[in-house]
């Protein structure tokens, strides 16, 4: 399991996860992700990494990405493989955190408005 | 002469709530359902769900030993898990409606949905101080 957290142009980070999200996963994404729940306001979560999840997993996701949207920032999950987009959708996760296939409608998303 | 008992590997896979025997799960599972000929298509979806209900047995029942057995019965793929931890029927616990909002949404009660979703019926018991939970996985 891997994480990296990359800030990208515009005030938006972008947070790349990979390998299994399973028991062994979970505990190494853990901090990073409530770091950036912390101190981030406008994040991408690439998942197209993620071989595998459960709910532990989601509940880092859903953990970090309600810090987030405490701080009325913005939070999207990208391009998830098959069989964790059916878990996102299973657990309804889907509706409260938007999905993208494509990068830039992810950005663009999540981009604070300018005043 | 075949054994009946518990064993190490195989198909039954018996392990202890530390980290690094809780991840032999996954390699366990692979490796029974090919044992037993279980569809490869199944996989993902027992992965979750016995992702699940270790973690359920060690973070909330405190379990310090688990016995999982894989078996083809009729066709129907037969995952049983048995853990020592405190007393837990999952099919009692009441479904949490689906959050509309991030803000209201609980991260637990997430679990019982996907293994409502990926198995095609549990039956719990609990018997000799375990719980017993007998996974059925439906076969296309």
């Amino acid at each position: 399991m891997a994480i990296t957290i990359e800030d990208i142009e515009g005030g938006i980070t972008k947070v790349m996860l990979s390998g299994r999200l399973d028991i062994a996963g979970v505990a190494a994404i853990d901090l990073p992700l409530s770091v950036v729940g912390g101190s981030r306001r406008a994040v991408v979560m690439d998942l197209s990494g993620v071989e595998f999840m459960a709910s532990l997993g989601l509940r880092s996701i859903i953990v970090s990405s309600k810090a987030i949207i405490s701080k009325r920032g913005k939070v999207v999950l990208l391009s998830p493989q098959s069989v964790v987009e059916e878990l996102l959708i299973t657990s309804g996760i889907n509706e409260l955190i938007p999905i993208y296939h494509n990068e830039a409608e992810a950005i663009a998303a999540v981009a604070p408005v300018a005043d | 002469m075949r054994m009946t008992g518990p064993l190490y590997g195989g198909t039954v896979l018996r392990i202890g709530s530390a980290v690094e025997e809780l991840a032999q799960v996954y390699p366990w599972l692979d490796a029974a359902a090919q044992t037993v000929g279980a569809p490869v298509d199944l996989l993902p979806g027992m992965h979750v769900v016995l992702d699940e209900v270790v973690m359920n047995a060690v973070m909330h029942g405190g379990a310090t030993c688990i016995v999982l057995t894989l078996t083809v019965e009729a066709g129907v793929v037969v995952l049983a898990v048995e853990d020592d931890g405190t007393p837990f029927d999952p099919l009692t616990a009441t479904l949490r409606e689906k959050a509309t909002r991030l803000e209201e949404a609980s991260p637990g009660g997430l679990g019982l949905r996907l293994m409502h979703h990926y198995c095609q019926d549990m039956a719990y018991q609990r018997t000799g101080g375990m719980n017993r939970l007998v996974l059925r996985f439906p076969v296309a």
